[in-house]
C-alpha cells in the first residue's frame, strides 16, 4: 500500500472514523493501537513487521528491565542491533542478514526508542505501560518516516479530544496529495529527462519542449565545457538540483498528509519543513528541512557532544575546535542513519565541513560588520544570488547518494573537483539566479494568496478547488506514482 | 464534521461541473456525429487524431451492434489515411457510414490492436456489412521493437493515459463495463481537455525553442531517431512480425464477417523509385495479398510529388482529389470497368493502374466475377462482391 493509492486514502478514513467514534480514554487508546497493528500489517511485509516490533520490544526490555546503571550498555547493544538489522557495510558478510527485506520504519522506531532509553538515563521517568509504549513507538502517523515527535507531546496531543475540525487537516492532507503525488512525478520526470537526454546521444521518443530545451543545452555545454567530466559534472549538478525540489515535495507532500490524517484524529504532529527554499546558507537549510530529525541530533548529539566537549576545554581557544567536532560528529551519524554505505558517510562529512565553514563564516561576519549592514547585506539580490547558488548547488551534489550509485557520486565528487572553477560558479550563479527568481514568485503567490484569503470565500470551496486540481492532475497522465523516497531510511 | 463534509462534497462537485459546462462551450461537441472521423480529433477536446478514435470508441462499438446492417466502411492506417475523408467516399461509393479510425504513428500491430478492439466490444455478427479498407505503405511494417522499445503502443498509451483501462503492453482491458464507458468519456471532458491545453501549450514551447534555442544536433539526433525506426535500419529480414500481425488482422476481420481489402497510398516519387526497402516491401505485400486472396489497389503512383507535405503525407488541400482518385478507383474495381474508369482519373506521372495491382493478385477471380458486379445496386455492394467474392 502506497501513501498516494487509493487504498491509503480508505484505510486513512476508516481509521479516522474509528478513532473519532471510539468511546472514551480507554475505546480511544484501543482504537490507535488498532490503527497501529492494522498499519503495520498492511504496509509491511509478514517479516518486516515481525522484526520492527521485535525491535520496539527490545526497546521496552531495556526501558523495563534494566537498571539506569546499565543504560548505557543497553542503548548501545541497542544501537548495535540496528546497525546488524540495517545491513551496514561495517557489519562482517558473514554476519550481515543479507536476505531480509529491508525494515520501513526502523529509523524512526530507533529514534523514538533512542530517546526514551536517554531520557530515562538522564532524569527518573515513571515505567510506562506496554501499550503506552507501542501506541508511541509504533504510532501509525509517523511509523514510516516522522516527524518525530517526543513522548510528552505526544502523550499531550493524544490525551487531546478527537478531531472537531474537518476543513484545516483536509486542506493539509489535499496539500500533501497535490505535492507528493501531482508536482512531485513532473519533476521526477524532468530530472530523468536531464540525464537522459542532455548525457544521452541518443534518444526514443519525439522530444517535447522541455526535452528539446535540455537537448540543446546539453549540445551547448558539450561544444563549450570541452571535457565530458565537466559535461557530466554540470548534467549532474542540473539533476540534482530538480531532484532536491522533487524530494521536497515527495516529503513535505508526506509530512502534509500524515500531519492532516493525524489532524483528523485530534492528534496534533509537528512540522517538519518550513520553506527551505528561503535557507540562505547551510546550517539555515538544516534548521528549515527535515526539522524533527534536526532537533533530534541537535538534542541528543550536537548539544550533548559539545557540552562535553567544553567542559573537557573550556578555554576560549578551543571553542571553534569543539564546535567542529560536535559539528562533525552530528552531521556524521545523520549521514549514517540516512544509509549503511561509504557514500552517507561522505554526504555526512561534507555536510559537516560546510557547516563549520558556514558557523566560521556568520561568525567572522560579525566580527566584521555591524548588524543593521549584515542584515542589508543578506536583504541584496545578489547577495541572495550568490548564498542561494553556492548553498543549493552544493546541497544538491552532496546529498545526491539519495538517487545516484556510488560509482556515480564518486565520479561527481572528483568530475567537482577537477571542473574548472568558472563552470562551478556558473552554475552556482545560475542556480541562485533560478531560487532567488522563484522565491520572487512565490512571494507574489503568497500575497495574491493573502488578498485571496481576505475576500472571505469559504475555506470549503478552496478544499472543492484543490480536490478538482488533484483529480484533474492525477488522471491527466495516470500512471504508477512514485514511492515515499524517505520510507527507504 | 459530517456537515462540513458535505459541504466539501458539494463544492468540489459544484467546481467540477463548472469545469465540465466550461469543456462543452469551449468544445462543443457535434450533435450527433454520423460517424467517426479521426481528424476531428484535431479540433474536439481530445485534441487529437489517436485519442479521437480511443475515446469515440466505446460509442462507436455501441452502434456498431445496435445497428449490424448498416453497409459501413472503416479506413484504417496510419496518419497519411486521414487523407481519405469519409463524407466524399461515402457519396461516391454509396455506402451508409464511412469511418476513417486511422491512429498516428502506426504500425500493423497497433491497427490490428484497434481491429480487436472493435471485434471484441461489438455484439457478435456486428462487423458483418463492414468492409476495411487498410491503407498501407512500408513504414507500417516497422518491428514493435524498433516501433515501441517493448512498451505501449501509441494506442495503448492513449487508453491508459487517463486511467480508464489498466495493464500491460498488449494487455490493456478497460477498468468499468463497456455501457459505463461511454459515460466515463463524457465526465472525464475537463481531464482530457486540461490534457489538451497541456499539448498545445507544449506545442508553443517547442516553437518557441526551436524559435529562439534552435541546435542543429537537435534535428539531426531527432531525424536519426526516426530512421532507425525504419525497416532499413533493422538490418533483418523485412518486418516478418508485422505480416504475422497482418495475417491475424485479417483472420479477425474475416472471423467478424467483415471484409478487407488494401489500398497501397500514394508516396513521393524518389520513395518508390530509390529506395530498395521498397521494392522489396512491395514485393512481399503483393505476394502476402495474393496468398490471403486479399483486393490490393495500388495508389502509390497516383500522386505527383507536389501534392505531399512530407515523403509519405499528402498536403491537406489535395485530400479531397485522393479521396475522389480512391473512390474513383474502387468504384472502377466494383464495377468491374477497372481500365476504363481509370482512363479519366487525373494522374500525375501515368494513368492511375489499379488492374495492375489487381491481376497480381489475382485478376482472374475478380474477372469472373465482372458480370455479378455489373448488377451490384451501388459501388458499395459491388466492391463487396468484389473483395468477398475474391477470395471465395
Amino acid at each position: 500500500m502506497m501513501f498516494t493509492s487509493l487504498s491509503f486514502v480508505l484505510f486513512a478514513a476508516l481509521v479516522v472514523v474509528c478513532i473519532n467514534m471510539a468511546p472514551g480514554r480507554l475505546g480511544n487508546q484501543l482504537a490507535y493501537g488498532s490503527a497501529n497493528a492494522a498499519f503495520l500489517l498492511l504496509f509491511l511485509g509478514r517479516v518486516e513487521a515481525i522484526l520492527l516490533v521485535g525491535f520496539a520490544l527490545w526497546g521496552f526490555l531495556i526501558l523495563r528491565y534494566v537498571p539506569s546503571k546499565w543504560g548505557a550498555l543497553g542503548l548501545a547493544v541497542t544501537l548495535a542491533l540496528f546497525i546488524w538489522l540495517k545491513k551496514y557495510q561495517l557489519i562482517p558478510a558473514g554476519l550481515r542478514l543479507e536476505h531480509l527485506p529491508t525494515i520501513v520504519g526502523l529509523s524512526y522506531v530507533l529514534f523514538r526508542v533512542l530517546h526514551l532509553i536517554v531520557d530515562k538515563l538522564q532524569e527518573a521517568r515513571e515505567p510506562m505501560s506496554l501499550s503506552r509504549y507501542l501506541n508511541y513507538t509504533l504510532c501509525c502517523f509517523t511509523l514510516i518516516a516522522g516527524p518525530f515527535q517526543d513522548l510528552k507531546s505526544h502523550d499531550h496531543s493524544i490525551a487531546g479530544q478527537a478531531g472537531r475540525d474537518l476543513i484545516g487537516p483536509l486542506s493539509r492532507i489535499c496539500d500533501g496529495f497535490l505535492k507528493a503525488a501531482v508536482f512531485a512525478p513532473v519533476l521526477l520526470d524532468w530530472q530523468v529527462t536531464i540525464r537522459s537526454y542532455a548525457l544521452a546521444k541518443a534518444y526514443t521518443t519525439p522530444p517535447v519542449a522541455f526535452d528539446r530545451f535540455m537537448i540543446n543545452l546539453g549540445n551547448w555545454l558539450n561544444s563549450h565545457l570541452g571535457s565530458q567530466s565537466a559535461m557530466f559534472v554540470a548534467i549532474e549538478v542540473l539533476a540534482s538540483i530538480l531532484y532536491l525540489v522533487f524530494l521536497y515535495l515527495n516529503f513535505s507532500g508526506y509530512t502534509d498528509i500524515v500531519i492532516g490524517w493525524a489532524g483528523l484524529c485530534g492528534l496534533q504532529l509537528p512540522e517538519n519543513f518550513n520553506y527551505p527554499i528561503l535557507a540562505n546558507d547551510v546550517l539555515d537549510f538544516w534548521n528549515r528541512w527535515h526539522m524533527s530529525m534536526t532537533n533530534w541530533f541537535k538534542t541528543y548529539v550536537f548539544t550533548p557532544t559539545l557540552k562535553n566537549l567544553t567542559m573537557r576545554r573550556p578555554r576560549a581557544e578551543s571553542a571553534f575546535a569543539n564546535t567542529a567536532c560536535a559539528f562533525f560528529l552530528t552531521f556524521l551519524l545523520m549521514g549514517l542513519w540516512h544509509g549503511p554505505g561509504w557514500p552517507f558517510a561522505a554526504c555526512g562529512m561534507l555536510l559537516a565541513a560546510a557547516a563549520v565553514l558556514n558557523h566560521s563564516y556568520k561568525t567572522a561576519l560579525r566580527l566584521w560588520i555591524d548588524k543593521q549592514k549584515a542584515k542589508e547585506l543578506r536583504s541584496s539580490w545578489w547577495y541572495q544570488v550568490c548564498a542561494a547558488g553556492l548553498t543549493f548547488t552544493f546541497l544538491a551534489v552532496v546529498v545526491s547518494p539519495f538517487w545516484i550509485s556510488e560509482g556515480d557520486y564518486f565520479r561527481l565528487l572528483t568530475g567537482s573537483v577537477g571542473t574548472p572553477v568558472v563552470v562551478l560558479l556558473a552554475l552556482c550563479v545560475g542556480v541562485g539566479v533560478i531560487v532567488a527568481s522563484v522565491r520572487r514568485i512565490w512571494m507574489l503567490f503568497v500575497s495574491a494568496g493573502e488578498r485571496f484569503g481576505r475576500l472571505s470565500l469559504p475555506r470549503v470551496a478552496l478544499i472543492g478547488a484543490k480536490v478538482n486540481i488533484l483529480f484533474l492532475g492525477l488522471l491527466v497522465n495516470y500512471r504508477s506514482l512514485p514511492d515515499f523516497v524517505y520510507k527507504g531510511f | 464534521m459530517l456537515r462540513q463534509l458535505l459541504q466539501v462534497v458539494v463544492w468540489t462537485l459544484g467546481i467540477y461541473a463548472v469545469l465540465w459546462v466550461a469543456t462543452l462551450l469551449v468544445w462543443p461537441p457535434e450533435a450527433a456525429p454520423r460517424n467517426v472521423d479521426a481528424t476531428r480529433g484535431q479540433h474536439s477536446v481530445y485534441g487529437s487524431d489517436i485519442r479521437e478514435v480511443v475515446y469515440s470508441l466505446p460509442g462507436f462499438c455501441q452502434k456498431l451492434s445496435s445497428r449490424p446492417d448498416v453497409r459501413r466502411i472503416i479506413v484504417l492506417g496510419s496518419s497519411s489515411a486521414k487523407a481519405y475523408r469519409p463524407d466524399i467516399l461515402r457519396s461516391r461509393l454509396g455506402a451508409d457510414e464511412v469511418d476513417n479510425l486511422e491512429t498516428d504513428g502506426s504500425n500493423i500491430s497497433q491497427i490490428r490492436q484497434l481491429v480487436t478492439d472493435l471485434r471484441t466490444e461489438t455484439a457478435r455478427g456486428s462487423l458483418k456489412s463492414v468492409l476495411f479498407v487498410l491503407v498501407t505503405n512500408y513504414i507500417l511494417f516497422v518491428s514493435n521493437k524498433d516501433k515501441w522499445h517493448g512498451g505501449f503502443t501509441y494506442y495503448e498509451a492513449e487508453k491508459v493515459r487517463h486511467g480508464l483501462y489498466t495493464g500491460e503492453a498488449n494487455g490493456i482491458t478497460p477498468v468499468i463495463g463497456p455501457r459505463l464507458m461511454r459515460f466515463a468519456v463524457e465526465a472525464l471532458r475537463p481531464v482530457f481537455a486540461l490534457d489538451t491545453l497541456l499539448g498545445l501549450s507544449d506545442g508553443i514551447g517547442v516553437e518557441l525553442v526551436r524559435r529562439f534555442w534552435s541546435h542543429p544536433k537537435v534535428d539531426v539526433e531527432f531525424v536519426r531517431m526516426l530512421k532507425r525506426r525504419f525497416p532499413q535500419a533493422q538490418q533483418s529480414e523485412f518486418g516478418e512480425e508485422q505480416f504475422i500481425e497482418l495475417d491475424r488482422l485479417i483472420r479477425e476481420i474475416r472471423a467478424s464477417g467483415g471484409d478487407i481489402m488494401f489500398v497501397e497510398q500514394p508516396i513521393e516519387a524518389f520513395e518508390r523509385t530509390s529506395l530498395p526497402i521498397h521494392s522489396e516491401y512491395w514485393t512481399k505485400m503483393v505476394r502476402f495479398a495474393k496468398e490471403h486472396d486479399v483486393v490490393l489497389v495500388d495508389m502509390s503512383e497516383s500522386a505527383g510529388d507536389k501534392e505531399f507535405s512530407d515523403p509519405l503525407h499528402g498536403k491537406e488541400s489535395v485530400w479531397p482529389e485522393w479521396t475522389e482518385r480512391l473512390a474513383s478507383a474502387l468504384r472502377g474495381l466494383a464495377s468491374g470497368l477497372v481500365a476504363e474508369e481509370n482512363k479519366g482519373a487525373r494522374c500525375h506521372s501515368e494513368p492511375l493502374d489499379v488492374q495492375k495491382a489487381v491481376h497480381s493478385v489475382g485478376a482472374s477471380a475478380r474477372l469472373d466475377r465482372d458480370e455479378n458486379t455489373r448488377n451490384a445496386e451501388t459501388p458499395f455492394e459491388g466492391l463487396i462482391d468484389c473483395v468477398s467474392g475474391h477470395r471465395e
